[in-house]
């Protein structure tokens, strides 16, 4: 290389450098007012679009402005069952500006059945905004109309009956297999990739009966005939519909609906955000919309689901163990 | 049908159609941009739908909807990167045509396409909702399997003559596929301790990669000063129009089979451009073409993929049961303004159903009009040398890989499947049929485990396969392809040999 | 001897094939039904492979010319040059490490001409169109759809 051209090559690099210095200091992405959160907050939904957690996420973001001067930033992360993107919240810094949504049990599940990468305590529960219970399901073309009837014939057929699943190694997974265990049945277990799916495989009569959520049958509602309710609360929706615990089968399994923080954030902004919360909860409206989308609003806090998830933990345990998950 | 005439008088107001219009605009942006996906554009524009109350934020987000579907045309055929998955088989026929100088052709030729395959889809839907939602639930966990193979079939298509080395790419597709959780089981295999690799090898960044990235490598290391000759084409829309008027068949045929497979939830629009491109391939009379710039390969996707779109909406408005994440994400708006799909939707909500429905059909319109402009835009691509555009479409693709996955993972993704894809040309093994297998791996995955566990409560698989007509007749379809594929392979031997022949003696 | 030889495409497909019993060999812990389709998979890579490497015996058109030394390099250089922007987009920062592979890249185009390679009126107008590459994809990308780069030093 010549002399000049080495010249010149030095020279563009130092004008380089020099740009970079002198543009970095007004590249910080906004320095937060004085009370937090001052600038918006990034939300991870660690599933796709569009789902559930999606949704639920979405309605709270409607009443965000308002309370936390700003609406949420969005960012999906799919994979894992949700742990990937809850993985990802746990490993950042925790600087306040960052949250999670997800579900209860999986929260818990994950750790258990090793699909979680990461420490479960680097997360905190700030609290639990929704509560969607789990029905068992079928067409209105099913000869059974109550779970009841439906494990009778099961005894009579054994491993002619078929069972459909929302998710893998999820909640009502579990308890599901640990009911079918308990009344000693043997039947078909067909396991889908989601709610929506098994609603579809429910109304095409894939499956004789299925466990999920109720929000992917509220398009539905009509042509589905609902045998029980996984839990000892009757829903408003479905008021004539038995609890299994009505029924005289012990099985109690629903998805609550969380929001997450990474552990090692400052007290204050815990508090300030747990309590932000909870005044958008109080909202008659926010618990409104909540409805239209399907989910029913149900309040816990952060510690009271925290309490729950470790009796949960302890029973799951033996149930794991039993079934092999 | 009368109903619609107030829907379309709702949309008639002129805040509403400039917002279309803008939504159309971004729309085909969005689907251009290799790594932007069309969901994406979507959730972002949701508090923005919310703003303008349910018929004009609907008929936004039906607008983008359509619009990306489309945009993917653009970059599958100028840098050969399908924008959308969607667009995978219009690369096939639309990069070569572009080499040949026949990208404006290629441009409109989708862009019509598209338009017409999005009307029919909206006339299906508008039509036959209620009772095509109903027909969706027929197909289980067997028929998505043997969808699936459909799919597979067209690999011999795409294989450039090679067909032992397409089936051996479309079989490593279906490997890479198998890494990250099994969807059904939920056990993670296959991630050889790298954590990360537990969602899988993303459709998305791998397109990217595969597709994008490896052509790029392949500009850079090319002689030429532009990646393709920039001609304008003399009476380009008379000898256009002549080519749609003699392929109707391809494009009603295409749309039926986009129509179809849309309302199958869980589906997809790659199937429905894969199935639609094999079967156009099948019946033409001089399938030898297809792969190396045949007009009718990518009327046959962009036609199919675009009457997806509103098909997809079908089970979502029928039944509440979204077709695909698109759908699912304008279902969560509709129940946001308090409109409950499914069932109730006509009795409680038809003047807003009416209007979002006939929304479709004016966004297709405006697709036609505003999309004709944008080809000219996107052709002028071309002109930019490759010098300067290999770079640019590297730093492109590592930005929309980051954009797809919000990850750096997805971003390695994209590296090694462009690793690989660079490989593969390299070494003489087609990389569309690997593409067709990432693609659709999962749904014949699915598919088989499913059917497994459902055959259980039957004495046997087979007789638990008999008695259902849709997995029959998928059969005989994959069947009458395979056949068709290897006749056509024999045909296109003979004819080589044919010309040698000639040109020897 | 023609059919002896050993092609670039034999090795990249055994490469395959030994990739494809790796994972099969995982499949081992899997249980039913959930192993009948990596197995399934796994076992059909393998066999074709094994084609694949027959047909190349026999076959004349697989047989392609192999590369010189001097373009491996250069497409290793390529290669490399690309993981090590991908790296120093999360550790530098978006702008900085985009603006300086870009500038890179065009200008080492210009190395064979003594004319052009670090002259003045070259050097300038790469770094433009670098900066207007990278702000565009910027805009459309952070602006207009809110991604959030990661976290880096630099910008």
């Amino acid at each position: 290389m010549t002399l000049p051209k080495l010249y010149r090559l030095l020279i563009s690099l130092g004008i380089l450098v020099l740009l970079i210095l002198l543009i970095k200091p007004f590249t910080n992405e906004g320095s937060p007012e004085a009370s937090y959160p001052g600038k918006p907050i990034k939300i991870i939904v660690p599933f796709k679009p569009g789902g559930g957690s999606d949704r639920i996420a979405r309605v709270l973001d409607a009443y965000t402005k308002e309370e936390f001067g700003s609406t949420f930033t969005f960012v999906y992360k799919p994979g894992g069952g949700g742990h990937l993107g809850l993985r990802f919240l746990a490993n950042t810094k925790p600087d306040g500006y960052l949250l999670a949504t997800y579900n209860t049990p999986d929260l818990v599940l994950g750790h258990m059945t090793g699909i979680a990468n990461y420490e479960q305590n680097d997360l905190v529960v700030l609290g639990q905004i929704a509560f969607d219970a789990n029905v068992f399901a079928t067409s209105q073309d099913s000869p059974f109309f109550n779970m009841k009837e439906f494990l009778r014939e099961a005894r009579k057929r054994p491993g002619k009956l078929r069972l459909g699943i929302s998710q893998p190694k999820g909640g009502n997974h579990l308890a599901t297999l640990a009911m079918i265990d308990e009344q000693g049945i043997d039947i078909s277990v067909v396991i889908f990739a989601g709610g929506t799916e098994l609603a579809s495989a429910v109304l095409g009569n894939q499956v004789d009966v299925g466990i999920g959520g109720l929000a992917p049958f509220h398009g539905s509602m009509k042509q589905t005939r609902f045998l029980a309710i996984s839990g000892d609360k009757r829903l408003k929706i479905i008021p004539t519909i038995q609890t299994m615990i009505e029924q005289g089968i012990p099985m109690n399994s629903g998805t609550g609906r969380i929001i997450l923080a990474p552990a090692g954030m400052a007290t204050f902004q815990l508090e300030r955000l747990k309590q932000g919360l909870k005044t958008i909860f109080d909202n008659d409206d926010f618990q409104a919309d909540l409805r239209k989308v399907g989910n029913e609003p149900s309040w816990l806090s952060g510690e009271e689901v925290t309490a729950y998830l470790e009796d949960f933990q302890i029973k799951a345990q033996k149930v794991l163990e039993k079934t092999g998950l | 049908m009368e109903l619609l005439l107030p829907g379309f008088l709702d949309l008639l107001d002129p805040q509403t159609l400039l917002i279309m219009a803008l939504a159309i605009v971004g729309g085909i942006v969005v689907g251009t941009l290799p790594g932007l996906s069309s969901v994406m554009a979507i959730s972002l524009m949701l508090p923005i739908a919310y703003a303008f109350g349910p018929v004009t934020g609907l008929s936004m987000l039906g607008a983008i909807y359509t619009a990306a579907l489309y945009g993917g045309a653009n970059s599958a055929i100028i840098l050969n990167t399908p924008g959308t998955p969607s667009s995978l088989p219009t690369a096939f026929d639309g990069f070569p045509m572009t080499k040949q100088g026949k990208a404006n052709q290629a441009l409109y030729a989708a862009l019509f396409a598209s338009v017409l395959g999005g009307l029919f889809g909206t006339m299906v839907l508008i039509v036959a909702f209620e009772p095509l939602a109903n027909l969706s639930l027929k197909f289980g966990p067997p028929e998505f399997f043997f969808l699936a193979c459909l799919g597979l079939c067209a690999v011999a298509a795409i294989s450039e003559g090679k067909v032992l080395r397409g089936l051996l790419s479309a079989c490593i597709g279906l490997l890479i596929a198998l890494i990250g959780q099994d969807p059904v089981s939920g056990d993670v295999r296959f991630t050889f301790g790298i954590y990360p690799l537990i969602s899988g090898i993303e459709v998305i960044p791998a397109l990217l990669g595969l597709f994008s990235l490896s052509q790029a490598m392949k500009i850079l290391e090319a002689k030429g000063s532009h990646i393709a000759p920039y001609a304008s084409e003399i009476n380009l829309f008379g000898k256009l129009e002549k080519k749609l008027r003699q392929s109707w068949s391809i494009l009603l045929r295409s749309s039926i089979i986009g129509s179809v497979i849309g309302i199958l939830p869980g589906a997809g629009g790659a199937i429905a451009s894969i199935i639609a491109y094999n079967e156009a391939r099948r019946t033409s009379k001089e399938p030898g073409k297809f792969g190396k710039g045949a007009v009718e390969g990518i009327m046959a996707s962009e036609a199919a993929n675009n009457a997806q779109v509103s098909s997809s909406l079908v089970p979502m408005m029928g039944l509440g049961i979204p077709g695909n994440v698109n759908a699912a994400v304008i279902m969560g708006a509709l129940m946001s303004f308090g409109i409950q799909p499914g069932m109730g939707l006509l009795t409680n909500s038809s003047d807003i159903a009416y209007a979002f429905m006939a929304s479709l059909i004016v966004s297709n319109f405006l697709l036609l009009g505003i999309g004709f402009y944008m080809v000219k835009l996107t052709t002028r691509v071309l002109l930019i040398p490759s010098n300067y555009l290999g770079p640019g479409v590297i730093a492109l693709c590592i930005v929309g890989a980051y954009a797809a996955t919000y990850s750096v993972y997805g971003v390695w993704v994209m590296f090694g499947m462009g690793l690989v894809g660079y490989l593969m040309l390299k070494v003489g093994i087609p990389i569309g049929p690997l593409a067709l297998g990432l693609v659709l791996g999962p749904i014949a995955e699915k598919g088989l485990a499913q059917s497994l566990q459902m055959a259980e409560s039957e004495s046997s698989l087979l007789s638990f396969i008999l008695a259902r007509p849709i997995s029959m007749a998928l059969i005989v379809f994959c069947l009458v392809a395979l056949f068709a594929a290897l006749y056509v392979e024999k045909k296109t031997q003979q004819a080589e040999l044919l010309r040698k022949e000639q040109g020897n003696g | 001897m023609g059919k002896l030889q050993i092609y670039s495409s034999d090795v990249f497909i055994i490469l395959v094939a030994a990739i494809a019993i790796a994972f099969r060999s995982q499949t081992a812990g899997t249980h039913e039904p959930f192993d009948a389709y990596p197995k399934l998979i796994t076992g059909a890579l393998i066999l074709l492979s094994f084609a694949c490497v027959i047909q190349t015996r026999f076959s004349e058109g697989y047989k392609r010319s192999e590369s010189t030394v001097s373009s491996v390099t250069k497409s290793a250089v390529l290669v490399i040059g690309i993981a090590i922007y991908i790296v120093s987009l999360s550790t530098i920062g978006y702008f900085v490490s985009s603006t300086f592979y870009l500038i890179i890249m065009f200008h080492s185009k210009r190395i064979g001409k003594a004319d052009e390679f670090l002259e003045t009126k070259p050097i300038i107008a790469d770094f433009l169109i670098s900066i207007a590459i990278v702000l565009s994809i910027a805009l459309v990308f952070k602006f207009a759809l809110n991604l959030v780069f990661p976290d880096s030093l630099l910008f």
